[in-house]
């Protein structure tokens, strides 16, 4: 499967991670896995993108972190969603796949001139 | 809710590096977290640990990069909340102040009046100071102007320190100056203005040299100004009129421009009308014609000054350059012309704003001083309010305190409340000084110099907005320092007992009790010496009868008569019809009223005695021309000798009469009558002595009289001193009310078209001579008055806090015993403590400021001990009767309620 072009990436990682936070808190690596496994592995999206995407999140209080132990009992940075973040993982969610169908249905249609 | 809410924990203190570091740790442990998870993951996979590990951190990439973009966003974040928390904390402070101000409705008002009164007084003599002192003059570059005068020192057997410049003088300056951008001369004057259906008017007039406008910078507002022509020898007579005038008289016809005008009788042509700021040199001037200095005639010579000056500096030059020129030009004068300059006469500059505002300055200068004082009262005041409020919330803020609200946000709010009270009384200060303006101007003798400045401009908005900033700011600090020292372990000991006092604060509050004395008596101290000053003016002897006495001034220029007997025969005329008029007196004129002109300082030699040579004092006097009628018409005084009489005509032997100042100062007084003397200009004409008068104060009512010498008008025995304008006297025997239609009507009988200008009353050229002074302790007895009002509050305040305070004791000392009137006597006494302390505080303040109104005293001691008994004792009166009050409630304290409460 060819590469994705990051603009079509970034576009949706905000989305993505909240979608990913629904189901409760996650660590910077848990997100990146489910994101890795439940939306394509070669997505290969990296830290240098998710880490400061995260960031930007939490300051914009989509998302809260809190400090938790990890489970060999070290440091490590939760994340999870505020009650703004979850409104709108949903709304944004039905959004999106509206305009996803839309735009699947224009790459199927035949281009006439 | 409790603002102490609001605080977060959002760590100012913590240094910002610090927080950086801490920030920076997170990041990385985040990120450590993240690539032991992944190395795990990869080991689950079967790598190698190592494998796994060098896999992981090739995975993540540029770590630093991320740690950076992460740390930048953070940032980003902490300066966006903090500036939101900022605000909000401040709209937080400034809320929970509002709802305090509901809940104390009587303080809030009474801090935002009395902030209001002050902050208003301060603003409207601050309009007239930026209008008066401080806004650029309607001319470009106008520092740059500076008034040319010529000094004499008392070596040269004159005084005055701006005498007008001789025409020699102005034209070698005009020569050699390379400083100057230009040097124009001027004289003042008055015109008969006539033309088509206007009404002949007397108007103050300038003439100019042609490039006076290039020198001010001025340009016209319709037509031009004047060119090089107009100045040239012979050139028809053109004038300018001001934007004034125009609208008048000539109702702003813009067709005015290219037509005649009858200027003293002359035809004129009006090529111009200058814009309605221009004013030159002050509102009172409305035409100006060219003249030309003129080497021939008769009054060429360095010791005649009949002329006026005004320069203006090159860019970049400085008053310090022009002053090392002068310089020059002075030792160039005295190698050339030993006699004249060697002495110690030389040309000066001064700035021409200053020259403008002179007479206005003083008065401004301690008006604001003292509109200070009343504000600085003031914020003693309301610190003194805001103080016994905070005692009262005293539980209130230890609570707080308790609860761990930090001291500086106790401050804080503390002054937010005053700052916001000081803003309140700010805005109501600016509408009331609206009306105070209007007060201070109608109180004005005329009009202040420059007074079209006078206005609610930016400056005196940012002004008025800084000393409500910073009334707010300086009343809130005291308080806000006091209470906010408030020990939380306190409010928990004082919970259930009511109040306590705190001591410091009591003191605090007594302090500023008697800062308000102090102040309020360095201003009484003040407003009593200026009315002991004025009383002293008044008191002066002016040397004639100023009540009943009406005057005005006639002016018959060439133009209307050519020969000067004929305009003399006229002003005889006058004199006789004048003094048909039923109920006058006396009439006669005079060519310089008292309190107004001493006339033209003149030199004189005695007959049979040397003259002064080089280097020593020469005989001078004012030279004057006067009428038979005019020494009863005045109420001169003779004192010896006679006055002159109907047969001291132009073909009987020359009279005059001296004053005893020339008596005094020139014969050491040696008898006089019969004595002659003469004139440089009339060398054949000796003018024998004939009388002798009282002196006039001539110059004003508080400068000593001067020499002076009266000849006769029907003989004015100098050619050069025709007398086309003379000031008539009329004495009347009753109310002078009613009588200018007769005046008017005798004046209209001997010539319709001459217009008499300046119609005023005698007294009302006194009161005017002492105008300044009565404009200055007018004001000043306002402020004055204010701050009296203000201490009384204060020390009723504190008087009435302590007796709240102290009712158990009182109480007690009732029960034990004591007498109604001992409790009485104790109460008053405090408060007098009080006063008595800021008296002498006061009076020692007032004999450090002494100097700043040494100015505006007059005929009495800086150290009148009159003033000083008034001062202190209005100054006690108000506070006895503030005492008064709070006393007597002490004294009627019940004993068994007050034990019982605070048992």
């Amino acid at each position: 499967m060819p590469r994705l072009h990051a603009n079509l990436l970034r576009g949706t990682l905000d989305l993505l991670i909240l979608r990913a936070l629904e189901g409760g808190r996650r660590h910077g690596y848990g997100i990146l896995e489910w994101l890795e496994h439940t939306v394509a592995p070669e997505l290969l999206i990296e830290e240098g993108t998710l880490y400061p995407a995260l960031h930007r999140l939490e300051a914009e209080g989509w998302i809260r972190a809190e400090w938790g132990a990890s489970e060999n009992n070290r440091k490590a940075k939760y994340y999870r969603l505020t009650p703004r973040g979850t409104k709108r993982a949903k709304s944004e969610s039905s959004a999106f796949r509206a305009y996803a169908e839309k735009v699947i249905r224009a790459l199927d249609e035949a281009v006439t001139p | 809710m409790s603002p102490s809410k609001g605080s977060r924990a959002r760590g100012e203190s913590v240094d910002e590096r610090e927080w950086v570091r801490k920030r920076r740790d997170e990041i990385r442990a985040e990120l450590e977290d993240h690539l032991e998870r992944r190395t795990r993951a990869l080991e689950a996979q079967g790598r190698s640990p190592a494998d796994a590990h060098s896999e992981a951190v090739r995975r993540m990439g540029d770590r630093e990069r991320i740690e950076y973009d992460c740390l930048r966003i953070a940032q980003q974040r902490r300066v966006r909340q903090r500036r939101q928390w900022l605000l909000e904390d401040a709209l937080r402070d400034v809320r929970f102040a509002l709802r305090g101000f509901r809940r104390r409705p009587g303080l809030a008002t009474g801090v935002v009046l009395t902030a209001a009164l002050a902050i208003g007084a301060a603003t409207s003599v601050f309009s007239v100071v930026n209008g008066v002192l401080l806004r650029p003059l309607p001319y470009p570059g106008s520092s740059q102007l500076y008034s040319v005068y010529t000094r004499y020192l008392p070596a040269t057997g004159y005084d005055f320190p701006y005498f007008s410049l001789s025409g020699p003088e102005i034209q070698d300056y005009q020569a050699m100056t390379r400083v100057m951008a230009g040097v124009a001369a001027y004289t003042l004057s008055s015109a008969n203005l006539a033309a088509d259906g206007i009404e002949p008017e007397r108007v103050a007039a300038v003439r100019a040299e042609w490039r006076l406008f290039d020198v001010l910078g001025a340009k016209p507002g319709l037509g031009r100004t004047f060119v090089e022509e107009d100045g040239a020898p012979g050139a028809p007579c053109v004038a300018v009129l001001s934007d004034g005038l125009w609208r008048e008289r000539f109702g702003a016809d813009t067709g005015i421009v290219h037509r005649d005008i009858r200027y003293d009788g002359q035809l004129c042509r009006v090529v111009g009308v200058m814009p309605a700021e221009f004013v030159f040199p002050d509102e009172r001037f409305r035409v100006w014609t060219p003249f030309v200095l003129d080497p021939s005639s008769p009054f060429w010579e360095r010791r005649s000054h009949p002329f006026a000056a005004v320069a203006k500096l090159r860019d970049g030059a400085t008053l310090a350059m022009a002053e090392a020129e002068l310089d020059g030009l002075r030792s160039q004068w005295s190698a050339e012309y030993p006699d004249h300059y060697a002495l110690g006469h030389f040309i000066v500059l001064r700035s021409f704003r200053l020259d403008l505002v002179e007479d206005t300055r003083p008065a401004l200068l301690v008006l604001l001083g003292s509109v200070g004082v009343v504000l600085l009262i003031v914020v003693v005041n309301v610190a003194g309010l805001i103080l016994s409020s905070a005692e009262s919330r005293r539980h209130e803020l230890a609570m707080r305190a308790a609860l761990g609200v930090e001291r500086w946000r106790l401050l804080r709010l503390l002054l937010t409340e005053a700052l916001v009270l000081g803003l309140f009384g700010g805005g109501l200060g600016i509408i009331a000084s609206t009306w105070m303006l209007r007060a201070i101007l109608a109180s004005y003798p005329g009009t202040f110099p420059l007074s079209s400045g006078i206005m609610l401009d930016g400056r005196v908005l940012a002004f008025a907005v800084g000393l409500s900033i910073l009334t707010g700011l300086l009343s809130g600090a005291v308080p806000a320092v006091q209470a906010s020292r408030v020990k939380s372990s306190e409010a928990l000991r004082s919970m259930g007992r009511g109040l306590t006092s705190h001591r410091g604060s009591v003191r605090a509050r007594q302090g500023l009790v008697v800062a308000q004395c102090a102040l309020a008596l360095v201003l009484s101290l003040g407003a009593a010496l200026l009315a002991r000053s004025y009383g002293s003016l008044r008191a002066v002897d002016l040397g004639f009868d100023p009540e009943g006495v009406l005057t005005f001034t006639v002016a018959i220029p060439p133009g209307s008569h050519a020969e000067p007997e004929t305009a003399r025969a006229i002003f005889e005329r006058l004199e006789e019809r004048l003094a048909a008029i039923p109920g006058v007196d006396a009439a006669g004129a005079f060519s310089d009223l008292p309190l107004q002109s001493a006339g033209a300082m003149d030199d004189f030699t005695i007959e049979g005695r040397p003259q002064p040579g080089p280097g020593q004092q020469m005989w001078n006097a004012g030279y004057q021309m006067a009428t038979p009628g005019a020494l009863r018409a005045l109420g001169l005084r003779l004192v010896e000798g006679r006055w002159f009489d109907e047969n001291d005509l132009a073909s009987a032997p020359l009279v005059a009469v001296i004053n005893q100042s020339t008596k005094r100062q020139y014969f050491r007084g040696e008898p006089v009558l019969g004595l002659r003397l003469r004139y440089s200009d009339e060398p054949i004409r000796w003018i024998t002595i004939v009388g002798v008068v009282a002196d006039t104060r001539s110059a004003g009512v508080q400068s000593p009289p001067a020499p002076a010498i009266y000849a006769a008008l029907a003989q004015a025995p100098r050619a050069a001193y025709e007398g086309r304008v003379m000031t008539f006297a009329v004495r009347f025997r009753d109310d002078l009310a009613g009588q200018v239609p007769l005046v008017r009507a005798a004046v209209a009988e001997v010539d319709p078209a001459l217009p008499l200008f300046g119609l005023r009353t005698m007294a009302t050229i006194r009161t005017e001579a002492v105008g300044q002074t009565r404009f200055a302790l007018t004001l000043m007895t306002g402020f004055a008055g204010i701050a009296l009002f203000l201490v009384a509050l204060g020390v009723y305040g504190v008087l009435a806090h302590s007796v709240h305070l102290r009712s158990g004791e009182i109480g007690l000392r009732l029960t034990l015993g004591a007498e109604r009137t001992e409790v009485l006597r104790m109460m008053l006494r405090q408060g007098m403590t009080l006063t008595a302390v800021g008296i002498a505080l006061g009076f020692t303040v007032a004999v450090v400021l002494r100097r700043a109104s040494a100015g505006f005293i007059f005929g009495v001691s800086l150290f009148d001990p009159a003033s000083l008994l008034l001062a202190m004792g209005t100054l006690l009166a108000a506070s006895c009767l503030a005492c008064a009050v709070p006393a007597f409630r002490a004294s009627r304290v019940d004993p068994v309620v007050t034990l019982r409460s605070s048992g």
